[in-house]
């Protein structure tokens, strides 16, 4: 179902003049409340008066998440914090949080954007949400909660629980749409099979899952094992949380909410803006936030516009699937390789999740890439024959899949190199 | 139905419109709210044709109609309900409303316009009642409703209020405002309304623009406006600071 017919089938010259009114307006708005968008316009030499195309949106240098940590806690609310009734965080795995104010009306407009995600994901007002996302500073459970009460369904807010306990809800309370992480949704699937339960047993139908990149292979394996229709949306807290683009189902990319979301996507390294299909970094304008509006914020985030009209009937346009984020993006011999292109391949030959690492290094001016492949310790008991076999195996299907000579290494179980206990993807040396 | 882009219009060498631009899509009701010396009227004027805008576009029903003359924009259907009224004082109810169809009068058409004079005694039963009166002994409700009434006389497609309420005791504003709506459901008219009555206004629109020194801050559906902190403040008359001591 489409849940706003008149916004999220608009015409495409009414949707340029609409965006154009609120980029207009959005732009007095920082100019005039926000210190720091004062300071980057004066310094600059920005009229704010000078912006009659959305293209001129260019002449505005970009926000980085640096600049957000910088004013932080408060310095970006373009309102009093008295008009402000709802306080989010960002997820900062590093260093401060970025603080996200609500207005009234911002909490209004992330409802309505969050029920248009959940019903291009078949959701409706007879379905029962159970909703796995933390509920905390993090904005997607509270999002999502929202969204679904807009629709008018029946919402469990189960936050994070053990698995178990989300199942025995699942069953006993008849969820028929999961949300949350893609990761979190496979263990659940997972713990499922290992309890013993036959998922059609269960009335699950749906699972919007978001929050973090996964692939078409994941998403398989999720409808599979919960006999469901996966799809993925799109958002971050410091632009809103979800509801910022979504899947319907026809599953072919994530429509963006264009009425109140400016995307760009540049290049990371030159930043200048890349052209339909091609891979880059994700910018965003926020069009009708009130307490935190951003311009051209630099998400971080590797997606694509995807070509061409979409059959559900929304003519909003749409983006690929996150790829990864910019910090993993590997430039090598001028190819652009992600960990997640590496990371289906691996799969596709271990036939199991694969733990690697990536080794970036340079000898007499010739870059490298060595793929270090985690093994159980059986395979190094086997004969040397194995080991080598599988290592000429992933070496054939990486370089015919790059063009690109590949280094493979096996290493022992629990050998990669983590910092933090997490394990860091991609070691660059190069440098 | 009308799509305003970047008009920037000067009144000597001060700017009073820097870049607005603004859509009305057919049968909407939108209300254009901004304190005094905003530029509501210099829009409205501008979008009539009595001023022109130094750069911009203002299309219409897909034609452009930016350099057009004002006559021609009231034969295209745009038609302006002047602030303050500006009605003849001199001249009878009747005579004030056939003012209204000049652009469409021709000596063939006097059976269609008598009609079109019908449809307003109608809406306005007032307005018959004292068809024969000077219109300057009209009270300021009844003058409104005759400036309105003159103005659907061209049997306009778009038309553009400028401060309807203005003077007139809040019974009267009410009832002018009802007959908006209904003018909207009758006529299926569309209308662009400006006010400082934002209230009132809001309340009967479908969307709205916030206009700040020549500027648009904002803009949402009427009901966003109507709860947005911003605007009660500056627009809605509610003293939130003092409701917040109490």
């Amino acid at each position: 179902m489409i849940w706003d017919k008149e916004k999220e089938c608009i015409d495409k010259e009414d949707l340029k003049q609409l965006q154009l009114e609120r980029l207009q307006s959005t732009i007095h708005r920082v100019y005039r409340n926000v210190p720091f968008y004062r300071r980057m316009f004066d310094k600059e030499g920005i009229d704010p008066d000078s912006f009659s195309r959305i293209e001129d949106i260019k002449k505005i240098p970009f926000t980085t998440k640096n600049d957000l940590r910088e004013n932080y806690p408060y310095g970006l609310f373009a309102v009093p914090l008295r008009e402000v009734v709802r306080i989010h965080t960002s997820s900062g795995t590093t260093g401060m949080p970025i603080v996200v104010g609500y207005t009234k009306g911002d909490l209004k407009i992330w409802s309505e954007l969050v029920a248009r995600v959940l019903s291009a994901g078949g959701v409706t007002k007879d379905d029962v949400i159970q909703i796995a996302f933390n509920y905390g500073l993090f904005t997607g459970a509270f999002g999502f909660h929202y969204g679904a009460e807009k629709i008018g369904a029946s919402v469990i807010p189960v936050s994070i629980e053990n698995p178990r306990k989300q199942i025995k809800i699942m069953q006993d309370y008849k969820t028929t749409a999961l949300i949350s992480t893609p990761s979190y949704a496979l263990l659940i699937a997972n713990t499922i099979l290992e309890m013993d339960i036959n998922p059609n047993f269960l009335s699950l139908k749906f699972g919007l899952f978001g929050a973090e990149p996964w692939s078409e292979r994941i998403r398989k394996e999720i409808e599979e094992k919960l006999k469901i229709t996966a799809t993925d949306n799109y958002g971050l807290s410091e632009v809103m949380g979800p509801g910022v683009a979504g899947e319907c189902l026809e599953k072919n990319g994530l429509h963006i909410n264009e009425d109140h979301f400016l995307f760009e996507i540049i290049d990371p390294h030159t930043l200048e803006p890349l052209e339909e299909g091609q891979t880059g970094e994700l910018v965003i304008t926020t069009l009708t936030k009130e307490a935190f509006p951003v311009l051209r914020f630099r998400t971080g985030d590797l997606t694509r516009f995807l070509p061409g009209k979409c059959p559900c009937g929304r003519t909003l346009r749409r983006i690929d699937r996150i790829m990864g984020r910019t910090d993993d993006m590997i430039i090598i011999r001028g190819l652009k390789i992600f960990p997640s292109q590496i990371e289906t391949i691996l799969y596709e030959i271990e036939g199991k999740q694969p733990n690697y690492q990536i080794i970036l290094e340079r000898q007499s001016g010739v870059d490298n890439i060595t793929i270090l492949l985690e093994v159980t310790e059986d395979i190094f008991s086997d004969v040397m024959k194995e080991q080598s076999q599988l290592i000429n195996i992933i070496k054939e299907r990486l370089s015919s899949e790059f063009g690109l000579s590949f280094n493979v290494k096996l290493a022992e179980k629990r050998s990669l190199e983590k910092i933090d206990g997490k394990l860091k993807r991609v070691i660059d040396k190069r440098n | 139905m009308l799509i305003i882009k970047n008009i920037d219009v000067y009144y000597g060498k001060l700017y009073t419109l820097k870049k607005i631009s603004l859509h009305i899509k057919k049968g909407e009701i939108v209300a254009l709210i901004g304190s005094n010396g905003a530029g509501k009227t210099t829009l409205l004027s501008t979008i009539s044709g009595l001023i022109k805008p130094l750069s911009g576009s203002i299309i219409y029903e897909e034609r452009d109609i930016t350099k057009e003359n004002p006559e021609n924009i009231v034969k295209m259907g745009i038609s302006q309900v002047p602030e303050g009224r500006l009605i003849f004082k001199t001249l009878t109810v009747e005579e004030n409303l056939l003012i209204g169809s000049y652009s469409k009068y021709s000596f063939k058409k006097r059976k269609e316009i008598k009609g079109e004079l019908e449809k307003i005694y109608q809406l306005f039963p007032k307005l018959k009642e004292r068809k024969k009166q000077l219109a300057g002994t009209l009270s300021g409700g009844e003058q409104q409703m005759l400036a309105i009434g003159r103005a659907l006389m061209s049997q306009p497609n778009l038309i553009l209020l400028d401060e309807p309420s203005m003077g007139l005791a809040p019974n009267i504003v009410k009832e002018v405002f009802q007959h908006i709506v209904e003018l909207k459901k009758l006529y299926g008219l569309t209308v662009l309304l400006v006010e400082q009555n934002a209230r009132s206004a809001l309340k009967i629109s479908n969307r709205g623009y916030v206009i700040e020194t020549g500027r648009i801050i904002l803009e949402g559906t009427a009901e966003d406006l109507l709860s947005n902190k911003d605007v009660q403040r500056a627009y809605l008359g509610r003293d939130l600071d003092a409701e917040l001591r109490i």
